[in-house]
């Protein structure tokens, strides 16, 4: 550091006394954002109340091949043929509404009219992507496990 | 002795009223301007009040009352909503049969739910148009520039309180007008998934999730959108609405155009004269008026209290002719058909038919910058 520096900003010696008060001010400060901190955590929570994202449907000769089953409390569709079973959820990737299956396949969402056909593609309205086709597993007890927080690409059939 | 005493007792209970009435209020009727403006400056309910207002300021086409409007219309949402409460209970087992009971069962409930309802729905009206007016008259202009903020905080704590409300009769209505207001609030997630940050920089989730409790519209939504509206946003409203009422009277008093003030003195015209001779006369400007002005009392008060009781007249009306909308209870796995925001939300529903991110927040924030 060069000599010009050091006189370009003169250095005014804190008195003990103001150091003791500014110092006093600071650790207020200190206290008070330490608080805020403190509260503002309060409202975020750590554990959701929600239920497992895994869930067992039922057994696999339960699903009928070539028939299609809801299941609207898990929020499912559940598709059986003769290629295995496949799982896709009826949230609207828009805002969270329910679609609705219609008489001729395509699903309609009743809140801000996006449409999807038979296999989840969006066919229409603001939904800026197709219904969300999830997992499906073996449980240990031989029913079939859905993990609706597992997203696989359209139309993933499991097989036993 | 006894006699006498008997008729002091007696003339004290006559004069119990008065001595009442006289140690509660220390003056009489004011009758001239003085005790007029003393009247104003001491009494602790009129003291918000500047003791002389500009007679501009009273004129109808000056603010055409929309603030003291929704100032009376926050009032009633007040005592009615402090009513309800009694009734209201904010759980999931029993939010929506508490409703019914406001509406069928309790004494004066209905209307009272009515009131509340309609007043929340003129309040933003008035908000809105009393936005307006202070546009269209210049009023937002320098030095009342930050009362112009202050207004857009309230404006904004005025949509937060209705956003909350609506929910709370856990209707069908409420349910999914929530489930979509709250994926809006969600959305800027899909921004940052589309930068790909959204594991390092959440704050669509955050938002979200602080205002749900949950991933969901549940129990944990309902009791914070609960505590919302009956405590925290009222209080915070409260405050700012007296900052806005004292930055009123300290940014010149209530609104006028520049031309009903008196001209500010020419600093140029003054010129020096020697002095020629003193007069022992009254010196001109003692015992006069300020330029323009009345004193706040009665005229003021007589509009404040007219135009409150216009308000409550319209309200009444109102709901003695329709009721507040109640759909079927909340049902998380149907959807309503169609799932309709209140009318002031409607462009911003419209907007996020679109894409929830852009419609939702940046149209908010847009119009907060513009208000800026």
């Amino acid at each position: 550091m060069s000599k010009q520096e050091t006189k370009a900003r003169p250095e005014k010696p804190v008195k003990r006394r103001d150091f003791l008060g500014l110092a006093g001010l600071w650790t207020f400060f200190g206290t008070v954002v330490a608080i805020l901190i403190g509260m503002f955590k309060l409202p975020m929570p750590s554990v959701f109340p929600e239920a497992d994202s895994r869930f067992p449907i039922g057994k696999p000769e339960e699903f009928i091949v070539g028939e299609a089953k809801s299941l609207p409390s898990r929020r499912l569709w559940v598709f059986s043929d003769e290629n295995g079973i496949a799982a896709m959820s009826t949230v609207c990737p828009h805002l969270g509404c329910i679609v609705k299956r219609e008489e001729d396949g395509i699903y309609t969402c009743p809140c801000h009219g996006s449409t999807f056909d038979a296999i989840g593609k969006v066919l229409g309205g603001p939904s800026p992507r197709g219904l969300i086709w999830v997992e499906i597993s073996l449980g240990p007890d031989g029913r079939l496990v859905v993990d609706s927080k597992v997203e696989v690409t359209s139309q993933t059939r499991f097989t036993a | 002795m006894e006699y006498s005493a008997m008729r002091q007792l007696l003339r004290n209970t006559k004069g119990l009223f008065r001595n009442f009435r006289e140690s509660m209020i220390r003056h009489g009727r004011p009758t001239t301007d003085r005790a007029r403006t003393q009247t104003v400056v001491q009494n602790f309910f009129l003291h918000v009040h500047s003791a002389r207002v500009n007679k501009h300021s009273l004129k109808w086409t000056t603010t055409v009352g929309m603030g003291i409007m929704t100032t009376a219309l926050f009032l009633i949402l007040v005592v009615t909503g402090i009513l309800l409460m009694l009734y209201y209970k904010p759980s999931v087992l029993t939010a929506y049969d508490s409703m019914k009971d406001i509406h069928f069962v309790v004494p004066t409930g209905r209307i009272m739910r009515n009131v509340h309802r309609w007043a929340a729905h003129g309040m933003v009206a008035l908000v809105i148009l009393h936005m307006a007016r202070v546009f269209y008259t210049s009023a937002y202009k320098p030095p009342r520039e930050f009362n112009w903020v202050m207004g857009i905080m309230l404006l904004v704590i005025t949509f937060a309180l209705s956003f909350t409300g609506y929910l709370l009769p856990w209707d069908q209505l409420a349910f999914w007008a929530i489930t979509i207001g709250s994926s809006i609030a969600g959305s800027p997630q899909d921004l940052t998934d589309a930068l790909g940050i959204t594991q390092y920089f959440n704050p669509g989730g955050f938002i979200k999730e602080g205002l749900l409790g949950a991933h969901f519209v549940g129990e944990e939504a309902l009791i914070r959108f609960y505590t919302l509206h009956v405590i925290i946003l009222p209080i915070v409203l409260s405050a700012i609405l007296g900052l806005h009422f004292w930055r009123i009277r300290k940014d010149g008093g209530l609104a006028r155009p520049a031309s009903a003030d008196p001209p500010a003195p020419d600093d140029a015209a003054i010129e020096n004269f020697d002095l020629m001779a003193v007069i022992y006369e009254r010196t001109p400007a003692t015992d006069q008026e300020v330029e323009n002005t009345v004193p706040s009392w009665p005229r003021v008060f007589r509009l404040e209290i007219i135009l409150t009781l216009a308000v409550l007249f319209v309200l009444v009306g109102l709901s003695l002719c329709f009721d507040a909308p109640l759909a079927e209870q909340a049902n998380p796995d149907v959807p309503e058909n169609p799932a309709k925001a209140p009318w002031y939300f409607l462009g911003c529903q419209e907007l996020v038919s679109d894409w929830a991110f852009g419609g939702g927040w940046s149209s908010l924030g847009l119009s907060c910058w513009a208000c800026f």
